[in-house]
């Protein structure tokens, strides 16, 4: 049997997974400031009467980072940027521990100027001396030789206890979101690893032994001990989970919205011929750009609970939430109670709501009908309006082939899947302009993307046989090349050390997944004859279900 | 203090295509340079926005060139595509979606002529004449500069707006006694309907930033504020870099960016340049950088000393005295230039396409007018087609030159002689072969 547990904002929601399908769900308050304590309580509830030892693995999708970030309760962190030439460093300046070193590496991974010791001293004695205890190193180019980095950080090693090298976070170019990303990583490296300890040990004081992951933003999981130093990645799960959980209640998803409808938000994801987009090149945090894999999300501040008022004699809608609806004893006006004058909701004292609509319709003039109607259409059309604008994003993304601008491939979608607690209401009104589609299980939706999530991992390669190199950024190695080395080379090394890796940080996965996801080769050039290739691949294990519910959620 | 623009950029690199393989137009152009855009985080800034390229379609193409025996055949996919983007760049402009707007395109196209039969110079199609047509049409825009800072002499765009008054073509380049194409001397000043519209700025070899910065200050910039353009175009080749491998100058990254700094282009869109490693990636950050209004004083290739590749003093001397005489040139031929006559002047040259080595003989009449920019009038052929025709009116044609272009129209149609007829009717909009 698999656990699934999701950690939400409000409510925290378990599954527990058999071969046959949903065993027991459950669904229990949160308590923000003991997030371990509010996953034991669920667990214990979700296993009572259970055989403990029939327990497989427990999949965890957490809010402790994301928290940290967003209420900047994070660890004082020193960061230290090797910038070399281009756009003002100073840019970059993300926390006030903020060094700037000399160095600099190029394009094609060359050391153009070295470390200076002078300046390396300078930052060691003032990280000492502020009492700072993690640190983000991050050159640019360190994808290309992490040298730089891997120097600073084994010179500044005794006076921290975790460093985060910014080439392990991302295998990709974007030096400024390497800087976030290590940054973050290594600021949320104590809480998260507090937070691990009191998971082990709440679980071994239930009585279960299993394996337990962490869900990650791309919608896979990694082994609860292998994200250790990698805390950043369990960020921004919780739409991952949801993501994950309607691709197991519906296995046709063709190209579609998701829409996972809460009480203060809304989050919009896309799928395209069923599988769910990722962000171009990472997630945004806390309004920070960062190289965290993630698939793609849009948070906007509309919920059943949007609080609803009257402002220069029109009807606003969110993105505060005051509480809880009217109908249900809340301090003020929903959309919730819209629905519920409009019949489309049978919730709580339908008195309270109505008095609130007929008030508002006086002050606007209108009827109670009308004005309960704009609630809801107004709080469905900006969701429309966000939907629109994320496929026209998606639409613009650039193109750099010949072939792709020719093709001008764009994709449309006019079926909603709807999950979330007013789910059923919102669907209503959108199914005016969409086909609404709200799975079986929904409420819990979240809770089984997590548990049938597939470990996930990856990795790039990048070799310049001109100057007879090879690097895997994101597992630390580096080694050198002869001219001969070709893209069969390139794969297989790849493939390689990954399994190498994956065996010494024992995490198990099926290497039938392990896939190679771009490979490019550009000869290169040097006066008219050529010098060497320029060889990039990727390699990865796809976000993918271990298996998915639909067949019982049909019967 | 800077002031932050919105910047478009339309980044192209056309990964999939190659005039051949070892040529130095090729798939990894661009390849560099991307790595560096996307190191430098540039795409993710508030201020830039990424956009696709348009296709251009055959219309835009004819708006422009006189392409034998018809578009297709002298035009890819991958023309249309980087034509495409230097149209969406102006668009973007225009539209105001953006302040300004920077097509990083291949392939380039200043060497392509207003007769196309081929590739030249690595180019086939005018990226920035296609815009400019593109512009004049769509939006009643009437005074453009193009400001051409490759490394080449400009010559494709310099014959295309030859004999037009309302678009100022200056050149920077290498003198073209000691580089491809060899034109560009002080003397090609414009044509008979446009005198002094065409200004080149033939620079010696080693000219450094210095120089080049000279020479905007004292050339280009006073000429532009006298011209009063509504739209600054750059075509923005940077092959003039220190390390570029086809040519010999002394320019740097940073110097392009102070370049631009002083230009403010509406819109810049990539010529040439060909050293992928050592220039492209820090003269094109330097660019978007300044077009940007962002600092760029950190951009600097490694190993760069300004001292390195300063210019002599002789060279310093020599462009001081070479841009006395061009601005003199430019404000003598605007006071000399006196109302327009109706007469018909009469050329012939021959254009020797290098990449695909076909040699075409053009002879051209022009008919300058009292009423109206004029009528121009080719006649074309080449190794690849027999003899064709163009006939191509202004936007402002009179009543006159319309009735001129249809008797030849018909004339041209009945005459045997002529393989292909191309019509661009810019005041009637109608572009198309009339044969
Ligand atoms: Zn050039
Ligand atoms: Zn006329």
């Amino acid at each position: 049997m698999i656990i699934g547990i999701d950690v939400g904002g409000t409510h925290t929601d378990a599954v527990l997974i058999d071969s046959t399908g949903i065993v027991k769900k459950n669904k229990t308050l949160t308590r923000k400031h003991d997030l371990s304590d509010t996953i034991s309580l669920s667990l214990a509830e979700l296993t009572e009467g259970i055989d403990l030892s029939s327990i497989k693995k427990i999949n965890l999708s957490t809010t402790i980072t994301t928290n940290a970030i967003i209420e900047n309760t994070v660890e004082k962190t020193a960061t230290v940027i090797i910038p070399g030439p281009g756009a003002n460093p100073n840019n970059h300046l993300i926390d006030e521990y903020f060094f700037i070193l000399k160095g600099s590496i190029d394009h094609r991974g060359e050391i153009t100027e070295q470390l200076s010791n002078e300046e390396l001293e300078k930052v060691k004695r003032n990280i000492s001396e502020s009492g700072i205890k993690t640190m983000a190193v991050v050159s640019k180019f360190s994808t290309r030789n992490s040298l730089l980095e891997d120097e600073t950080a084994e010179q500044c090693s005794s006076l921290c206890d975790f460093i985060t090298p910014g080439h392990i976070t991302s295998g990709s170019l974007n030096f400024p979101r390497r800087i976030n990303t290590a940054y973050y990583n290594s600021a949320v490296w104590r809480a998260f690893n507090s937070f691990s300890d009191s998971v082990i040990s709440n679980t071994e004081k239930l009585g279960i032994k299993c394996e337990i992951n962490i869900l990650k933003a791309d919608g896979g999981t990694i082994p609860l001990r292998y994200s250790r130093t990698r805390p950043v990645e369990s960020v921004l799960s919780g739409p991952s989970a949801s993501i994950m959980g309607i691709m197991a209640l519906h296995s046709t998803l063709k190209t579609s919205v998701l829409l996972d409808i809460g009480g203060t938000t809304t989050d919009i994801s896309l799928f395209v011929e069923g599988i769910p987009l990722i962000e171009k090149d990472g997630a945004k945090i806390n309004g920070k750009l960062t190289s965290v894999r993630s698939l793609l999300s849009r948070s906007i501040g509309i919920g059943g609970d949007s609080f609803v008022r009257i402002e220069n004699g029109t009807i606003k809608i969110g993105p505060e939430r005051k509480g809880a609806p009217l109908c249900l004893g809340g301090p003020s006006p929903t959309v919730i109670d819209a629905f519920v004058f409009l019949g489309i909701a049978e919730l709580g004292d339908k008195r309270k709501s109505a008095e609130a609509i007929i008030k508002m319709a006086a002050e606007l003039g209108d009827t109670p009908e009308v004005t309960a109607a704009r609630i809801a259409e107004g709080a469905c059309e900006k969701i429309s309006r966000e939907i629109t604008s994320l496929i026209d994003e998606t639409n613009s993304r650039p193109l750099y082939t010949v072939h792709e601008v020719i093709e001008n491939y764009t994709i449309s979608a006019d079926t909603v899947f709807i999950i979330g607690a007013p789910a059923g209401f919102f669907g209503e009104i959108l199914k005016k302009n969409y086909e609404v589609i709200i799975p079986e299980h929904h409420e819990v939706a979240n809770a089984v993307g997590a548990a049938l999530c597939k470990t996930t991992i990856q990795c790039s390669l990048f070799a310049d046989t001109t100057s007879g190199y090879m690097s895997i950024p994101e597992l630390n190695i580096e080694k050198e090349i002869n001219s001969e080395y070709s893209m069969g080379d390139a794969e297989t090394d790849i493939l390689q050390h990954l399994k190498e890796h994956l065996k010494t940080e024992n995490i198990r996965i099926n290497y039938d997944d392990l896939e190679i996801t771009e490979r490019t080769s550009f000869k290169m050039i040097k006066g008219y004859y050529s010098s060497g290739y320029d060889l990039r691949l990727k390699c990865q294990i796809k976000p993918g279900l271990s298996r998915t519910l639909e067949k019982r959620g049909a019967e | 203090m800077k002031t932050k623009k919105k910047l478009g950029l339309i980044f192209f690199p056309a990964y999939d295509w190659a005039i051949s393989p070892t040529h130095p137009e090729r798939e990894e152009r661009l390849l560099y340079t991307h790595d560096q855009l996307m190191e430098e985080g540039i795409f993710d800034l508030d201020c830039m926005t990424e956009l696709r390229p348009l296709v251009a379609s055959n219309e835009d193409i004819m708006k422009c060139h006189f392409c034998f025996p018809d578009v297709e055949s002298v035009t890819t996919e991958s023309h249309l595509v980087s034509a495409g983007g230097a149209i969406r760049a102006a668009k973007a402009v225009l539209e105001g979606e953006v302040d300004r707007s920077f097509a990083l395109v291949r392939p380039p196209g200043h060497h392509a002529m207003k007769t196309v039969h081929g590739n030249r110079g690595f180019c086939n199609i005018n990226n920035e004449a296609v815009m400019v047509e593109y512009i004049r049409s769509n939006y009643g825009i009437k005074k453009i500069a193009i400001v051409d800072t490759d490394c080449h002499h400009g010559d494709g765009t310099q014959d295309i707006f030859w004999n037009d008054p309302d678009v100022l073509f200056i050149s920077l380049h290498q003198d073209g006694r000691t580089l491809y194409p060899g034109s560009g001397h002080i003397d090609e000043t414009g044509g008979p309907g446009a005198p002094g519209k065409t200004v080149n700025i033939p620079l010696p070899p080693n000219t450094s930033d210095e120089g080049f910065l000279y020479a905007m200050e004292h050339v280009v910039m006073p000429i532009l504020d006298d011209f009063k353009p509504e739209i600054i175009i750059n075509s923005a080749g940077q092959d003039n870099h220190y390390s570029d491998p086809i040519t010999n100058m002394n320019f740097s990254a940073m110097g392009y960016a102070k370049l631009n700094d002083m230009l403010k282009p509406h819109i810049a869109v990539l010529e040439g340049g060909y050293s992928i490693q050592g220039a492209l990636p820090y003269v094109n950050l330097g660019i978007i950088l300044a077009m940007a209004g962002l600092d760029y004083s950190h951009v600097k290739e490694p190993g760069f000393t300004e001292s390195k590749y300063r210019q002599s003093g002789e060279v310093t001397e020599y462009i001081s005295g070479l841009c006395d005489i061009i601005v003199a040139d430019y404000f003598s031929a605007k006071k000399n230039a006196g109302p327009r006559k109706d007469s018909v002047h009469m050329a012939s040259r021959n254009i020797y396409y290098d990449t695909d080595g076909i040699q075409e003989t053009r002879k051209e009449e022009i008919y300058t007018c009292s009423k109206c920019s004029g009528l121009y009038v080719i006649e074309s052929s080449s190794n690849r087609n027999s003899l064709s025709a163009g006939i191509e009116l202004p936007y402002d044609a009179c009543e006159r030159c319309l009735q001129l272009a249809d008797t030849l129209a018909e004339k041209f149609t009945n005459e045997k002689k002529f393989h292909r007829v191309q019509l661009i009717d810019r005041k009637r909009r109608n572009f198309k072969y009339i044969k």
